[in-house]
């Protein structure tokens, strides 16, 4: 007869392997080769690749510079970037960039960014409009986006 | 070669030596020189690290890595600290305090035996290991050596500075708290290892000297555990005060690897203690898990220096993380491989078969533990493996630390009271009131007033996805930390009748043990509550408004189809009895301790032109003055300086930015007959460097006055502060703090068109996380002084 405590080894052992089964399955990806995924939208990795979308499109670019364990990112994706008229907004207006930090260093260094989140706003040559170093609130934000979407020109004069 | 190099390369020489004689077999005659080189190894270590923390007392910018870490205008407590900002002066500190622990083996009428020497010769190896890490990346590198385009003879006027975050009080003794108690576990493991290959050698058969590994362990053991907490509280505490986002943990992969050999740490002095009760018992897995403190410090090591893994601290990044990597893989694999080896040569006996008793309920709760040191393992490792080999980025965030171990911590806290109360002779009551807390917790867990008492927040992008196990555990209520938190009070009570008529050695001791154990039931609830029901509240106020009230709004969020008829997380308000007050508001600079420092630096207005006028050879001269005006052109930016010896007009970079009234140095070449702005001709001070100091500590600060009001009643009053410095911006919150809540206001960012973005929060409970923090600190001192002494079977 197994004794208790060879039991509970092997109970610890498969809860161990399960969870760690599960975790891998289970757990969100952020990002792939081409995209990040935030308020459900489609960011580009790279710089390069946004501006060359954005050239074509002839759309502004936001380029947000932002890393997983940043909790001011975290508000930014639940309240600003989340939020309807914003999400309309970039959707429709923007093409979008989302710098992970920690893993795109190159365009962190290229852009000079100390430390997250940070904003940059380019037309869609790439000529910088204006940046937003930290976190901003929703109603502010919304007005940046709306003045950038109109000095950039694009669609909608 | 420098000092500080000559004394690494010494430490190599005598640390090798020592090494090499202790291989060697024993012999009378040359256990002096033995001696002589191993007092060599640690005092050359000691005396380097000494004099890098000269270095940096003096500011001595040669040095690259004072250069890199201090400012000539901090107090000396941030300059001393500056020795551990950075990877070369850690491994420095360490390799000196592994070294020490190698001298203190020397002590006693021990230090003949076989197994103490063997003991010191891992200690020893290890400390060379360190020693060898430091030289190749030397603390003592020159920034002539650093940047080949610098002229040698030339001084930089300040250095890089500090991250404006990094300069507080906690932040500064965190790092030397922290290795403190990384260097405490390397003669637990060094005892470890050695016990585990002589008893396995020997068939499993352990002699007295073997015993050593316990006695002189255990206490090392305590060391360690006790700093690091102290050094993650303070960690805590820095991040809660300074990074403005109210919390004192993120999950952030630095912190979980800091917390892993803590954990560990927890479970070794635990399994430890059992093991010297009966030394039958946990005669493998003891060792290992105490070995493994030592290797977790090591891979904690890794994450942060390493570059492989990402998180905030990650900006330290050095060239020896292959090294480090290396030594978690062998410090993981020699114990384990051991361990093994004695598994299988120790004869099997026959284990009592009930099911439950103190055994087994003791090696539940390990189990448990080891559970959840697995869970923070893997939350951190899995990510850089699988974007080795994907490139696809997991979110592993703080929702799933919170979600996989929630369970296993409550579990870990129910076992937490059973062990305290379990007696043998009273077995069927304490286990009855264990069912009942048990059942406690369980209803506890499916009361929910409202969805904010799940333990996992959804409206988290991140958990867009919700498989179904997740939103299972997600969906646990936190008031499910209530039950097992007074099980634990409870216990404690139970458990001190037991020693009313105990010595008051005894007592002291058992106060220590009740005392842990009631701090992690504090803290406990201090982190669930606090985390879970802070109401926070996003306001905007103006600065032009002073006097001003606003109520403050709630944001809520639902899922669902929103006013454009879209689908997704929409946001509303609820208005709520909370109301915050604008009582003045100003924006002024801080020149900090720049003008005291430079008062010694340079010469004085008078002192300059009598050099000019007896025609000094000198080419370059340094100026100290007041600025009284500054004007910008085209090609240059004038500058007066004025001191109560005169004035003195610096012409600069045109991209220079000055403010008026700083006390500023210039430094630069005179130019004779020059037409200055007043229309006067003078000399002019043609400027290649207007002092660095002032820019260094100068920052600019926006400060709000603000109260908190609930209902008619203030809760909290306060300054609210951004600060922009030269390399960085800095929030620094009011916090305003009692027994039942926390009210921490903070400035998000910058007054942009007069607009002050505030954030508050309430935050409930939380100092009851610091009280835990301290019984907790205060149990293991009392343990440590009240040790046990003759127990042993």
């Amino acid at each position: 007869m197994l004794k208790t405590r060879k039991i509970l080894t092997i109970v610890a052992i498969v809860a161990v392997l399960v969870f760690a089964y599960y975790a891998a399955n289970a757990t969100p990806v952020i990002s792939d080769q081409n995209y990040t995924y935030i308020a459900e939208l489609e960011w580009y990795n790279t710089y390069d690749a946004g501006a060359k979308a954005a050239a074509e499109a002839k759309k502004p670019l936001i380029v947000y510079f932002w890393t997983i364990w940043c909790v001011y990112c975290e508000k930014y994706h639940k309240e600003v970037f989340s939020r309807e008229d914003i999400r309309e907004i970039l959707a429709q207006d923007f093409v979008r960039v989302a710098i992970d930090m920690d893993v795109n260093k190159e365009d962190t260094r290229r852009f000079n960014v100390q430390a997250p989140p940070h904003v940059i706003f380019m037309t869609s040559e790439g000529e910088i409009i204006t940046r937003v170093p930290g976190y901003m609130p929703a109603d502010e934000f919304k007005e940046v986006l709306l003045r950038v979407k109109a000095s950039a020109g694009g669609a909608h004069p | 070669m420098s000092i500080g190099d000559a004394l690494l390369s010494l430490a190599l020489l005598t640390g090798s030596a020592t090494a090499a004689l202790l291989v060697l077999p024993h012999q009378e005659k040359l256990e002096k020189l033995r001696r002589a080189t191993l007092v060599l190894f640690a005092s050359s270590l000691t005396a380097a690290f000494i004099l890098l923390l000269y270095y940096f007392a003096i500011s001595d910018f040669r040095i690259f890595y004072v250069w890199k870490f201090s400012s000539s205008a901090y107090p000396l407590y941030y300059k001393l600290s500056g020795a551990l900002a950075g990877q070369e002066g850690t491994l420095l500190f360490w390799a000196m305090l592994i070294a020490l622990s190698a001298l203190w083996l020397e002590r006693g009428e021990e230090r003949k035996l076989a197994f103490v020497k063997q003991t010191q010769l891992v200690v020893v190896a290890l400390g060379l290991y360190f020693t060898f890490l430091t030289f190749l990346q030397s603390p003592f590198t020159t920034i002539y050596e650093a940047f080949p385009d610098i002229p040698v003879g030339y001084l930089p006027e300040d250095g890089n500075g500090l991250n404006p975050l990094l300069l507080d009080p906690w932040m500064a003794s965190h790092p030397f708290t922290t290795f403190l108690g990384y260097a405490g576990t390397t003669i637990p493991f060094a005892g470890a290892v050695v016990y585990l290959f002589t008893t396995a050698r020997a068939g499993g058969v352990e002699g007295a000297a073997q015993r050593l590994w316990v006695t002189k362990g255990l206490q090392w053991l305590r060391f360690a555990w006790l700093f690091s907490t102290i050094s993650m509280a303070f960690g805590g505490i820095w991040a809660y005060k300074t990074l403005g986002w109210g919390g004192f943990w993120a999950w952030d992969p630095v912190e979980t690897a800091m917390l892993l050999p803590w954990l560990m740490l927890t479970a070794a002095v635990h399994v430890t203690l059992e093991h010297r009760r009966d030394r039958t018992k946990y005669n493998v897995l003891a060792p290992i898990l105490v070995a493994f403190s030592f290797s977790l410090v090591v891979y904690a090591t890794a994450v942060t220096r390493s570059g492989i893994f990402e998180s905030v601290h990650a900006f330290i990044a050095g060239s020896v993380g292959k090294y480090i990597m290396l030594l978690v893989g062998i410090s993981f694999a020699v114990p384990l491989a051991l361990g093994l080896w004695k598994y299988t040569r120790i004869p099997r006996r026959e284990e009592e078969d009930e099911i439950i008793n103190r055994t087994n309920i003791f090696y539940a709760a390990i189990l448990v533990f080891l559970i959840t040191i697995f869970i923070s393992f893997y939350g951190i490792t899995f990510p850089p493996i699988m974007k080795l080999i994907t490139t696809q980025k997991y979110a592993i965030t703080k929702q799933f630390f919170n979600l996989w171990l929630y369970p296993f911590f409550l579990l870990m806290l129910l076992l937490i009271g059973l062990g305290l109360h379990y007696r043998e002779s009273r077995k069927a009551e304490v286990l009855r009131d264990f069912f009942i807390f048990t059942l406690f917790t369980i209803v506890a867990a499916f009361i929910k007033p409202t969805e904010d008492y799940n333990i996992v927040d959804y409206t988290s992008f991140i958990s867009a996805s919700k498989p179904l196990l997740y939103s299972t555990i997600g969906e646990i209520s936190s008031l499910s930390v209530v039950p097992p938190a007074f099980y634990i009070f409870y216990a404690s009570i139970e458990r001190w009748r037991f020693f009313a008529s105990a010595s008051t050695r005894r007592k002291l001791r058992e106060a220590g043990v009740i005392a842990i154990h009631i701090g992690v039931a504090l803290i406990a609830i201090g982190v669930v509550f606090s985390s879970m029901f802070t109401s926070e509240f996003s306001v905007t106020l103006n600065k032009n408004r002073i006097g001003e009230e606003k109520v403050l709004a709630q944001a809520v969020f639902h899922e669902g189809f929103g006013k454009l008829g879209t689908w997704g997380v929409h946001q509303g308000e609820v208005l709520t009895d909370y109301k915050i007050k604008l009582l003045d508001y100003k924006e002024y600079v801080d020149y900090g301790s720049a003008s005291r420092v430079n008062s010694k630096r340079g010469m004085s207005i008078q002192e300059f032109r009598a050099a000019i006028a007896r025609g000094d050879a000198r080419s370059e001269y340094t100026v100290r003055g007041t600025v009284s005006r500054v004007l910008r052109g085209e090609h240059a930016t004038f500058i007066k300086l004025s001191d109560e010896s005169g004035e003195l007009w610096v012409a600069a970079d045109p991209s220079l930015r000055v403010p008026i009234g700083v006390e500023a140095v210039a430094r630069g070449v005179p130019l004779r007959g020059v037409k200055t702005p007043d229309g006067a001709t003078d000399v002019v001070l043609l400027a290649n460097q207007v002092s660095d100091t002032i820019a260094q500590a100068f920052k600019k600060v926006q400060l709000a006055r603000v109260a908190i009001y609930k209902g008619k009643a203030k809760i909290g009053e306060g300054d609210v502060k951004f600060e922009v410095y030269k390399n960085g911006d800095a929030r620094r919150p009011l916090i305003d703090r009692s027994l039942v809540r926390d009210v921490f206001v903070v400035l998000d960012s910058p007054t942009y068109q007069g607009d002050l973005s505030i954030t508050v929060r309430i935050k409930p409970l939380i100092n009851e996380i610091w009280l835990g923090v301290i019984l907790f600190v205060l149990g293991i001192v009392l343990c440590i002084f009240y040790e046990a002494r003759g127990s042993e079977k």
